[in-house]
């Protein structure tokens, strides 16, 4: 019980600081002490204008088209390729440098170099968002190999299990839980691929809608835009945690692997 | 009937070649409850694990019924200390995991494993997952599944080892009352000696640094036994005598442990 | 992992990643998979062959391309940086966008690391920024560049900020992580012995939450760095982003890749350089976490 209330004080909190921040934004707009910072009412008022007009609407699905065609292959391949690292040494040799190169590597950089070769399209996006998302995704999946029980890989060799068995009945269920981990976090670093690409490019998608609205100081869409970004990436990760919860009623919480947390 | 021959067993490490295994020779009979007793590291569960096919001797040989151990096989089932389920299967799942691996599908093995699940009196839990049992009533699962797949020989691994004094004593006397009825061979390795005089025929204590046979035991005890067997002259006599042998392998409790 | 000492096992290091002993690493009792290696220098062989192998395709795709207007072979990505690092043009750019990164990753480590120590140390603290820490999360903050650049123009000014924006979040985090999951034991011990609130926290708390804290420092200093790249190609005017700019337009694609490459080097470096002064700092920690 006082466990609960002390969950409801919280929450209170963070309400009471989020509308204090709120009010304190509401009056440096209306001291007009930046146009960078608008009065909040005036950003809410926009909100409901840009989320609804067609300006906006097409750039998100551009965005989300290009999350559809990048985001699920990246992780297929991830998935099977982290199987692979995590399961057979050799494998994990091989490969080693190359994926921790690319974690280690702020990813940004290379956004020049995909451009020049893929061309200004959504080619280029399409890479950089396989980029963000598929190391990171092996990365997990391989720690996850590695969680696996190796008494319970005993006991089944014991009930005389192939190989094949064993990757599929003991390593696999044991993996899935930093598997979906590095999914969630993936999902997540789509967003942000797909934006940033958008915006060196500057002309599709919500990338580009925000560089657009910025050239044009057209700061209360902006925020709107910016506004429905964050949340977008709140709720999609939260959907992937809901998922995840679904499907893997006996493991409560398990932390992400490390190097998955850094990186553009 | 289990021949282990003249088994040598070597490990390569940092500091030079150890080892674990001497000249280690003995026979198990049809339907015998043998036990293997003997101070940390002397070998036994790695003895076990080469009866059940899992690991390789350096020298000599297995065999049972004549027929060499090769790998794993439908005649052997393990019986793992720390219960070793699936966490994230339920438990009837469990108990069919063996018959699974053995090429049945999950509805199959599930069907099949429902009368062992009653065996060992879990019928209530058939859905629950391991995480919600306790400690006897998950080794109980891990029994059912060895036992589901229709084995000749039971390898059990301090299978009570995990457990409390009270659910061990418990187990101890459901195994025998299981035992009874089955007609399985069994080799049993544990640390206690109370349990190995108490559930086996004939004990094996073995000497460690390198791992080898000191001497095989008899339990002249009568079967069927209960509880009150504990108390008998010969019941202590005996773990007396084990005790007496074990002692003098450990040697200075204070040493630097096998590392 | 742990030197594993269990019932009739042999003490042998399981699964460790490359380097095993010479000859077959024996069968610990719990069973974990016996790794049978020839050498110790196979884990290598690997290793340097495929980086290798990588850096040849690279080559030779290169070569195999009619014009190396899009694609540069790795020989020539090199001596266009070598060519490169000779001019002082060069260097006047890696300083121009250099300063705003120092300026910008120092103050995320001050801030971040303030801000985290109170979040993790006052449950209401935490409780009152958790809407802003975790929408500044979940939002990717290069769309925050345009605010920055309305506020402060195209100055140096907005570019620290960027740089700011990109790494307080991850230091803050995980500063605030190090000190909340500090053991509850040592707390407690602390108090046992009757230690003021403040030496608690400078003797106890601190001096624990410093892994945490160095985490969040070498993850934060990779996060700035990609703000500095990200200020680079979107804020173009000066620096390593005009050089960008102007091999793009002439198709220097070799100069192009190569400054890149010198970016990319630049945040390799510093990734490595972090994680070696976490490692030292948190030693007696991975120690720790060693011999469970």
């Amino acid at each position: 019980m006082r466990a609960l209330k002390k969950q409801n004080k919280n929450r209170l909190l963070s309400l009471a600081g989020l509308l204090a921040g709120l009010v304190i934004w509401e009056i440096i707009g209306r001291l007009e002490l930046s146009p960078a910072f608008p009065p909040v009412t005036a950003v809410l008022g926009a909100v409901f204008e840009v989320w609804s007009s067609p300006r906006f609407l097409d750039a998100l699905k551009e965005s989300l088209i290009s999350i559809a065609i990048a985001l699920p292959p990246s992780i297929l391949f991830g998935v099977a390729f982290g199987l692979l690292i995590g399961r057979y040494k050799p494998v994990e040799w091989a490969f080693d440098p190359l994926v921790n190169t690319f974690l280690s590597l702020p990813l940004v950089a290379l956004i020049p170099v995909l451009f020049l070769i893929f061309g200004l399209g959504r080619g280029s996006i399409l890479a950089t968002i396989i980029i963000y998302t598929f190391f990171i995704v092996v990365v997990n999946t391989a720690a996850g190999v590695r969680t696996t029980d190796h008494q319970i890989v005993e006991m089944a060799t014991s009930f005389g299990a192939s190989e094949r068995q064993i990757l599929s009945r003991v390593v696999l269920p044991s993996a899935l839980p930093l598997m979906f981990a590095g999914i969630r976090i993936s999902t997540g670093r789509a967003i942000r691929a797909v934006i940033i690409a958008e915006q060196v490019i500057g002309l599709i998608g919500l990338g580009g809608l925000v560089q657009r609205l910025g050239g044009a100081f057209a700061v209360e869409q902006l925020y709107a835009v910016i506004l429905f970004v964050g949340l977008f990436g709140l709720l999609s990760m939260e959907a992937v945690s809901f998922v995840e919860r679904r499907a893997l009623p006996w493991i409560l919480a398990q932390e992400e692997t490390e190097p998955a947390l850094q990186g553009a | 009937m289990i021949e282990i021959q003249n088994i040598g067993r070597q490990f390569n490490t940092r500091d030079g070649t150890f080892e674990a295994l001497k000249d280690v020779n003995f026979a198990v009979e049809d339907k015998e409850f043998f036990s293997i007793i003997g101070p940390s590291g002397c070998g036994k569960t790695t003895l076990l694990k080469m009866v059940a096919g899992l690991i390789k001797p350096s020298s000599g040989s297995i065999t049972v019924d004549g027929q060499p151990v090769v790998g794993p096989g439908n005649d052997r089932a393990m019986v793992f200390q720390h219960f070793v389920l699936l966490p994230w299967a339920d438990v009837l799942t469990n108990v069919g995991f063996g018959l699974e691996m053995r090429g049945l599908s999950r509805k199959e093995s599930r069907e099949a494993a429902k009368p062992f699940l009653d065996r060992v009196g879990l019928t209530r839990f058939s859905e629950h997952y391991p995480h919600e049992l306790s400690g006897g009533m998950q080794q109980r699962v891990g029994l059912a599944r060895a036992l589901a797949v229709g084995p000749d020989i039971l390898l059990m691994d301090e299978p009570f080892g995990a457990l409390d004094a009270q659910t061990r004593q418990l187990m101890q006397e459901d195994l025998m009352r299981l035992w009874d009825g089955e007609q399985k061979t069994v080799i049993f390795v544990t640390h206690s000696m109370d349990e190995a005089a108490y559930l086996s025929d004939r004990v094996l204590v073995m000497d460690t640094h390198p791992g080898t046979v000191r001497e095989i035991l008899d339990v002249p005890l009568p079967r069927p036994r209960d509880e009150s067997v504990r108390r008998t002259p010969v019941f202590n006599e005996l773990t007396a005598h084990m005790w007496h042998e074990l002692r003098g392998m450990m040697g200075d409790p204070t040493a630097a442990a096998p590392e | 992992m742990a030197l594993e000492q269990r019932e009739g096992s042999v003490p042998v290091v399981a699964h460790q990643t490359g380097g095993a002993v010479d000859g077959e690493v024996g069968v610990v009792d719990n069973g974990t998979v016996s790794i049978e290696v020839a050498h110790r220098w196979v884990p290598w062989l690997f290793r340097i062959g495929s980086v290798g192998l990588v850096l040849l395709i690279w080559e030779l795709y290169g070569r195999a391309q009619e014009t190396t207007l899009f694609f540069v072979p790795f020989t020539g990505v090199v001596s266009a940086l070598w060519e490169l690092a000779q001019t002082a043009e060069f260097w006047d750019a890696y300083r121009q966008t250099l300063i705003p990164f120092v300026w910008g990753w120092l103050l995320a480590l001050v801030v971040g690391i303030a801000l985290g120590l109170l979040i993790g140390r006052f449950r209401t603290f935490e409780a009152i920024t958790k809407p802003y820490v975790t929408f500044l999360n979940a939002l990717p903050v290069s769309t925050l560049v345009p605010i920055a650049v309305i506020l402060l123009g195209i100055g140096y000014a907005s570019r620290i900020l960027v740089v700011f924006l990109f790494g307080v979040i991850e230091v803050t985090l995980n500063t605030a992580a190090g000190v909340r999951y500090v053991n509850r034991d040592l707390v407690e011990m602390g108090e046992s012995f009757n230690a003021t609130q403040w030496r608690l926290f400078r003797k106890v708390i601190l001096p624990a939450s410093t892994p945490g804290i160095m985490a969040g420092v070498r993850i934060g200093t990779g996060r700035a760095v990609v703000g500095m790249v990200v200020v680079e190609i979107l804020l173009v005017a000066v620096g390593m982003g005009r050089l960008i700019l102007r091999y793009r337009g002439r198709f220097q694609s070799a100069e192009l890749f190569a400054v890149v490459l010198a970016l990319i080097l630049f945040g390799i470096v510093l990734q490595v350089v972090a994680r070696r002064i976490e490692r030292r700092v948190s030693r007696w920690k991975y120690e720790m976490e060693r011999a469970t």
